[in-house]
């Protein structure tokens, strides 16, 4: 993976599909409420643009521009996400509601729309989250490396 | 619901299940787990389930097929082209092979049993489709602007869920990097490396 | 019953797909292929569930015009079981993920096996790290 790939039309065409990808993955998001879709899809297409250019050009993707991330940044993403679910659900609880009482949001809108703008946000942790996870996992998985065999265990 | 192609479908999709439990190929092993990610994709669309037909493609077929070929990348070298043939070492078929099939034939007995005793196929006046669905489905568009009731379900009438879910995403990704974590040599030890070097 | 279950033929794949995957999850002493049994079961048992939600003459869970009409009574398929296998497909990768990660560490600690050298349990697939 490390080895970037020698195919021409692979690294041309990595650019536009990486950028339809993230764009898909933020209208699946977004349309959540409306169509299918919603955090976790969307979550795990921005997964799959993070790691296409680790396929392509393998450690040389943020030299040509791509947005990619280590181990320990892709966890962080996936706990940011996570927090930012737990946060929406706490905000309520500031001021008296229940715990994911999407209704009492400190937002100015009538109750319907607060919640459907709550929903919103969660979907947006759970996407964060999902990224996160699944780049991380894709990460340590591909790492070239791992702990060295114990120097008595028996070969 | 076309029921000749209900049929076909679920023809193929036993056939590639067999087909991955048989193979010895480990990299068409990951292409036939995406395939069968796919077909079973296109039978939920079928079914109606079209949220979960949209998660299983992406999920089964792109993340799930790179994460396998990941592993096989790292624990089995050459499985890039110019693919060497594997060893073609005779596969065992003993007493825990026997014990699998009746175990496996035993299992399939009793669910063939308990699907007779489901509720006709459909059935609209079943338990599971009279009572919370259709508290929700009637007031997911009043209470939150939601038409996608499989969302207002996931997202607020069972958000916790949902939060416990996302939580058990992310740990999983925490566990895989610690499992794998290589081990820094501690400060006493590269003290020691130093002035023994 | 062999024409109850013929007459819908998801019922089919959901047996052979969960027999299938017990079976290699019990036949192979190789923990990679066991893992993909694994993951056969899960496929399985969602496709159980989605075939439980299902309604005759239903359209899919989503309201609004062209799909199903309000108000009351709506003929939808249950959208209950969609909200849970949608989260258990995602939760199933990253349960396989971590299972891929103990495989990994496992032929690490023990380095290189070869298949056909495998005693008892712990053989992973084909010739170990390189």
């Amino acid at each position: 993976m490390r080895q970037p790939l020698e195919s021409r039309m692979l690294q041309v065409l990595l650019g536009p599909l990486v950028t339809a990808l993230y764009l898909f993955g933020a209208y699946v998001l977004l349309h959540g409420h409306y169509s299918p879709g919603g955090g976790f899809q969307a979550g795990v297409i921005f997964g799959a643009a993070l790691l296409l250019p680790l396929l392509v050009h393998g450690r040389f993707a943020r030299r040509r521009g791509y947005l990619l991330l280590s181990q320990s940044q892709a966890i962080t993403l996936g706990a940011i996400g996570v927090m930012v679910y737990a946060l929406m659900g706490i905000e309520p609880m500031l001021v008296g509601r229940p715990f994911l009482d999407y209704s009492a949001l400190t937002i100015p809108a009538g109750a319907a729309h607060r919640r459907s703008l709550g929903i919103l946000g969660i979907e947006t942790g759970v996407a964060l989250a999902v990224a996160g996870s699944v780049v991380a996992i894709f990460r340590v998985l591909q790492e070239e490396r791992t702990r060295q065999p114990k120097p008595d265990t028996p070969k | 619901m076309n029921l000749t192609l209900e049929m076909v479908l679920s023809l193929c999709l036993a056939a590639t299940a067999l087909a991955i439990v048989c193979t010895r190929d480990l990299l068409g092993l990951a292409v036939l787990l995406s395939a069968y990610s796919g077909l079973i994709a296109v039978l939920y669309s079928l079914l109606g389930a079209v949220d979960v037909a949209f998660t299983e493609v992406v999920v089964g077929a792109a993340i799930s097929t790179g994460v396998l070929l990941a592993l096989l990348r790292r624990v089995r070298a050459k499985i890039t082209p110019p693919m060497r043939p594997l060893p073609v070492s005779p596969r065992p078929f003993g007493r825990q092979q026997w014990l699998a099939i009746i175990v496996a034939l035993a299992i399939a007995a009793v669910l063939i049993e308990g699907i007779h005793a489901l509720p006709r196929f459909g059935d609209g006046s079943s338990p599971p489709q009279r009572h919370v669905a259709a508290v929700y489905t009637s007031r997911a568009e009043a209470d939150m602007e939601t038409p996608n009731v499989v969302t207002a379900v996931l997202a607020d009438y069972r958000g916790f869920d949902t939060l416990i879910e996302t939580s058990v995403v992310f740990v999983g990704g925490l566990a895989c990097l610690l499992i794998l974590r290589r081990e820094r040599p501690s400060r006493q030890h590269r003290s020691e490396h130093a002035t023994t070097a | 019953m062999i024409d109850h279950l013929l007459s819908h033929p998801p019922y089919l794949v959901v047996v052979v797909v969960i027999a299938l995957g017990i079976y290699a999850m019990i036949a192979n002493s190789d923990y990679f292929r066991a893992l993909v049994g694994l993951m056969l079961l899960q496929s399985g048992i969602i496709l159980f569930y989605i075939i439980l939600a299902v309604r005759i003459e239903g359209t899919i869970p989503i309201l609004g015009e062209g799909h199903a009409p309000l108000p009351v009574p709506h003929r939808i398929h249950n959208p209950l079981p969609h909200a849970l296998m949608l989260t258990a497909i995602v939760v199933g990768v990253a349960t396989v993920g971590v299972a891929m990660a103990i495989l990994r560490r496992l032929g690490a600690e023990e380095g290189s096996i070869d298949e056909a050298a495998a005693q008892g349990p712990g053989a992973k697939a084909g010739g170990g790290r390189r």
